[in-house]
Order: structure tokens, then sequence, then C-alpha cells
């Protein structure tokens, strides 16, 4: 097999695995950002970002684990662009322990791109994970929305599993409470 | 992704499973192995007959014009076999608990005897597979005679009508059969 | 209700329990409204979380992505992508799976397409005819056999036989009025 034919294989298959990561996780980054960022224009920035640290590292990247290190990517992205932000974030243990402090008390009143979006999605309950704080957010739409599994989230995003079972348990609380206050005090809160 | 690629290649295996096995007649219910008494064949002095499904369906083909049912007949059957041979004298006994052997394993396999007859030191047996409907999934004959030291078996796998089956042994004629005659009841 | 049994609530609710956990949340719910009405609560809340989807990254972010990478948009390969990926992924596995469902399959077709492919001659036709045939009228013939035994033998000399002379007999007493 000639030189030239080789490195044409080569590139055949290193772009058809680079397409295949697009279409496998190109919304599962999208979706994972928007919830973190509550931006959409942030949310395209960090999908780019991450996609061109999948090509930079393209032979490296193994299928196998591929979904746990492009989460954790775009987890760690996420928490770049928010620190840029200009939010202290703790980073000892991977999720921020008192990211909910921090976060939480981000008023999305402020941000003319989340009252933007909260008032034309109209979607409850998606409103109401966007308001839940960060660690257990993260936790939340990486379970219920993007389907990963205990092991996978623990393995993204550097925490025990045990933490990831009551940050999930948590997050479900906390929405409840959330959408049960929303009930009780109406819209007026979000406007 | 991988499920997709490897159901698709579950289904390539059962395919080509299915086709191969299409003219596999030997699973058919109304198909019979002879081979423990046909090995009772003594010296050359035998005749077989075996028509298979693509030869059946030639016959179908070329009776069609004049003959609807025979040709529908024809185009059912999957198998004629007819295996005609002496034996020796020595034989004799064993080919008689063969028989024997023979009509228990088809009474066991749910074959119906339908007839058992006598006369002249012959004795035959016919046995057919029934299918719930009208139609017979298979017939069975064995036949000794203990004169002319000859024993022949048949098989008729298939649907078969019984009605049609003195149609055809009457009325049966491709233009120009007569004419072959050589072969006639001889090996292929 | 303690926070263990709330736990176990919610678990069931979003679908993450086993199954005695179901089975001793189901008694309960019958047993306790309270039970039940936090059940429905969070299983109201876990359907509408089921049914929220991933966001569809748009079009031109994907466009972005390409040109980033230099490389063109992919439309319509994830076929060939799949094939690709499933050949350096596992690549042991994958071509030894291949390779041995491709050989069954060649085998398939190859001992199918011979029968397919044959062509009788008019004799070999006509002579398979009179064999088909001959295997007919010997069977015929055995029906035939039997058919005239029941007639002629069985029928009429063991039993019509001896029915017409008890007939004949019956008939002679009642003419001549003598009933024994």
């Amino acid at each position: 097999m000639s030189g030239g034919f080789r490195l044409y294989i080569r590139k055949m298959i290193i772009e058809a695995k680079y397409h295949y990561f697009i279409r496998l996780y190109k919304n599962k980054i999208f979706t994972y950002a928007l919830y973190m960022l509550k931006n959409r224009m942030d949310a395209d920035d960090v999908t780019q970002e991450v996609f061109i640290k999948i090509w930079k590292n393209i032979e490296e990247v193994n299928y196998n684990s591929a979904k746990t290190w492009i989460i954790r990517t775009t987890h760690n992205a996420c928490i770049d662009l928010l620190r840029k932000r200009g939010i202290e974030l703790k980073r000892e243990t991977g999720i921020d322990e008192y990211f909910e402090e921090t976060y939480a008390g981000n008023k999305t009143e402020n941000d003319p791109y989340v009252s933007f979006n909260m008032k034309h999605t109209g979607e409850t309950i998606k409103e109401a994970i966007q308001r839940l704080p960060g660690n257990l957010k993260s936790v939340f739409v990486l379970y219920e929305i993007e389907e990963l599994k205990y092991k996978e989230i623990s393995n993204s995003l550097g925490i025990p599993l045990n933490s990831v079972k009551v940050y999930l348990m948590r997050a479900r609380k906390r929405l409840q409470e959330e959408l049960e206050k929303k009930e009780i005090c109406g819209a007026e809160n979000y406007e | 992704m991988k499920r997709k690629i490897f159901i698709l290649f579950f289904l390539l295996l059962t395919a080509a499973g299915v086709s191969a096995q299409k003219n596999d007649y030997t699973k058919d219910p109304g198909y019979f192995d002879f081979s423990a008494i046909t090995s009772f064949m003594s010296g050359d002095k035998g005749s077989e007959i075996m028509v298979e499904e693509p030869l059946l369906k030639m016959l179908a083909k070329m009776s069609g014009d004049k003959d609807d049912e025979l040709s529908r007949q024809f185009s059912e059957l999957k198998l004629i076999r007819l295996n005609s041979f002496n034996i020796e004298e020595k034989d004799a006994e064993n080919v008689e608990n063969k028989i024997a052997s023979i009509d228990k394993e088809l009474t066991a396999k749910n074959w119906d005897r339908i007839v058992r007859t006598k006369s002249d030191s012959e004795y035959t047996n016919i046995y057919v597979k029934t299918s719930g409907s009208e139609k017979f999934l298979g017939i069975v004959v064995t036949s000794i005679n203990h004169k002319t030291k000859n024993v022949s078996v048949i098989n008729v796998v298939g649907s078969i009508y019984p009605e049609l089956i003195g149609k055809i042994a009457k009325d049966f004629n491709l233009p120009q059969m007569d004419k072959i005659k050589k072969g006639m009841g001889k090996g292929k | 209700m303690n926070d263990k049994i709330v736990d176990k609530i919610i678990n069931c609710a979003y679908r993450d329990a086993g199954l005695f956990t179901k089975i001793q949340i189901f008694i309960l719910t019958m047993k306790d409204r309270e039970v039940k009405e936090l059940y429905c609560k969070y299983r109201a809340t876990a359907s509408e979380v089921r049914k929220i989807k991933e966001d569809e990254l748009p079009e031109r972010c994907v466009e972005k992505i390409n040109e980033n990478a230099g490389l063109k948009p992919s439309k319509d390969t994830s076929f060939f992508t799949d094939i690709v990926i499933l050949f350096t992924s596992k690549p042991m596995i994958a071509s030894f799976a291949a390779f041995v469902l491709l050989g069954i399959l060649i085998t398939a077709i190859y001992i199918k397409r011979p029968e397919q492919q044959i062509e009788y001659s008019q004799e070999e036709i006509l002579k398979a005819g009179n064999d088909a045939k001959l295997v007919f009228e010997t069977i015929n013939k055995a029906f035939e056999k039997t058919k005239n035994e029941i007639e002629e033998e069985i029928f009429k000399d063991k039993i019509a036989m001896p029915l017409n002379k008890s007939l004949n007999k019956i008939s002679k007493i009642i003419s001549k009025g003598d009933i024994k």
C-alpha cells in the first residue's frame, strides 16, 4: 500500500470519527451548556470550544471513554466561562460544594438573555431546572435529560458515586419546591 | 449505532439461514428417511425415482395449459421418491422387522396408517400425514413381496390433494411423454 | 413519613427504584393518603421531566464546527460513518463478525444458486413426468386394490353374503308364517 493511499485512508477514518462524535454529542454538549449558562450564545461558544478540543485530540479520544471525557470538557468549559462572567467558584472537588451559595445568588432578572429566554420558552419545568443550584443542576440535567448513568456522571464530574445520588435526590426535591413556589406565587417573580 | 449494525447483521444471518433451508425438504413433516431399509438392497438391481421441487415446478408449468388442477398439484409438491429393489433370502426377516419398526416410527410421528393389505405374499402399508385440512402433507408406501423378494418404498412430500392421486395416475400426460419410455422406472 | 420513605417515594416516582421498594411504596399509597399525594406530585413532575428532549444545536453552529476543523459538512454519511466506526472502534471483533456473517451469506447464496440456475432439457422434464406418473400409479393401485378387497371380498363374502343369507332365511320364515 503506497504512503499516499495510507494517508488518505487515515484521513478518512479520522474524519469519519469526528463526524461520528459531532452527530452523537453535539446536542448533548449544547443542552448541557445551555442549562449551565442559561444563554444560547454562550452555549454556542462552549460547544465550538469543546469540538475544537475534540478535533485536536481526535486520534487519542477513545470511543469507550469519549462520553465522559466530552461531558467533563464541557462542564469545565462552562465553569471557566461562568468564572469569566465574574462568579467566584471553588473547584476543590470538581463540583463546587458552595456553588449553591454563590451561583444561586445570581438573580436571573439581571441577565437580559435569561429573562428573555425564560419568558419566551414558556416551559415551566425547564425554567425551574434552570433555577436549580449549579451542582444539583449538573447532575439532574446529565441524569434526567442526557440520560447518563450514575457511574458516567461520577466520572465526568469527578465526584463520588454516592454524591451523584445525593445531589440527584436533592435536585428532585428542590425542583418540586420550585414548582410549588411558582404555583403559589404566580409568574410575578419572573418578570 | 452499533446496535443498529449488529441488528442488521443478525437479520442478514437469519435471512441467509432461512434462504439456505428453503429447498430442504428433509425438514418437511411429510418427509421420511428410508436409508435404513434401502441399505438392504442386493447388488445393483434396483430402481430409484427422485423428482425434486425444481422439476416438479417445471411439470406444473407444462401441465398448466392442459389442466389447472394437475398444475396446482405439481406446484405444491416438494419431492416424489421411489426405491424398488430385491433382497437376499437371508435379509428377509430383517427387512420385515425394519418395516415393522418403520410402522412404529411413523405412527409415533402422528402418521395415519390408512391401508394395510396382505395378498399373494405381498404386504403393503400406506401412511398419510394429515394437516387438519383436506390435504395430505405426505404419503409413505411400504411394500414387501416375499415371493419375488422385492421391496418398494415410496415417499411423496408436499401438499397432496387425495382426489388428484387417481387423476395423475390415469390422466396425467405431457405431450410426447409416451416417446420417452426409456429409463421409465429406472434410476436417474 | 420519614426522610427515608420520602426518598423512596421520589425514587419510585422517577422510576429509579428497585422492585421491592416499588411494592413497598405501592402498598403505602394504598394505606396512606399523604403518601399517595406526595407520590402523585412527584410522578407528575417526573413525567414532565421525561418529556424534555435535548436541545438541537443550530445548523449554522454545526457548519462552524466543521469549518473550524477544516472539513466539509457531513451530509447523510451516517451509515458509512457507522461502518467505519464499527471497524475502527473494535476492529478485531467487528471484522471477525463481519467475515463470518459474510461467509454464511455467500455460502447460502451459493447453495441456493445452482438449483435456480439449472435448465432442464425437455427429455429430463418428460422423464420426470413419467416417473411421477409411475409413482402415483403405484399408490393408486394400492388404494384400488384395497377398495376392491373391501367391496369384493370383505363386504361381499364376509358381510354381504352372510347378511343376504340371513335376510333370505327371514323372508322365507315370514312368508311361511312360521316364526321360530
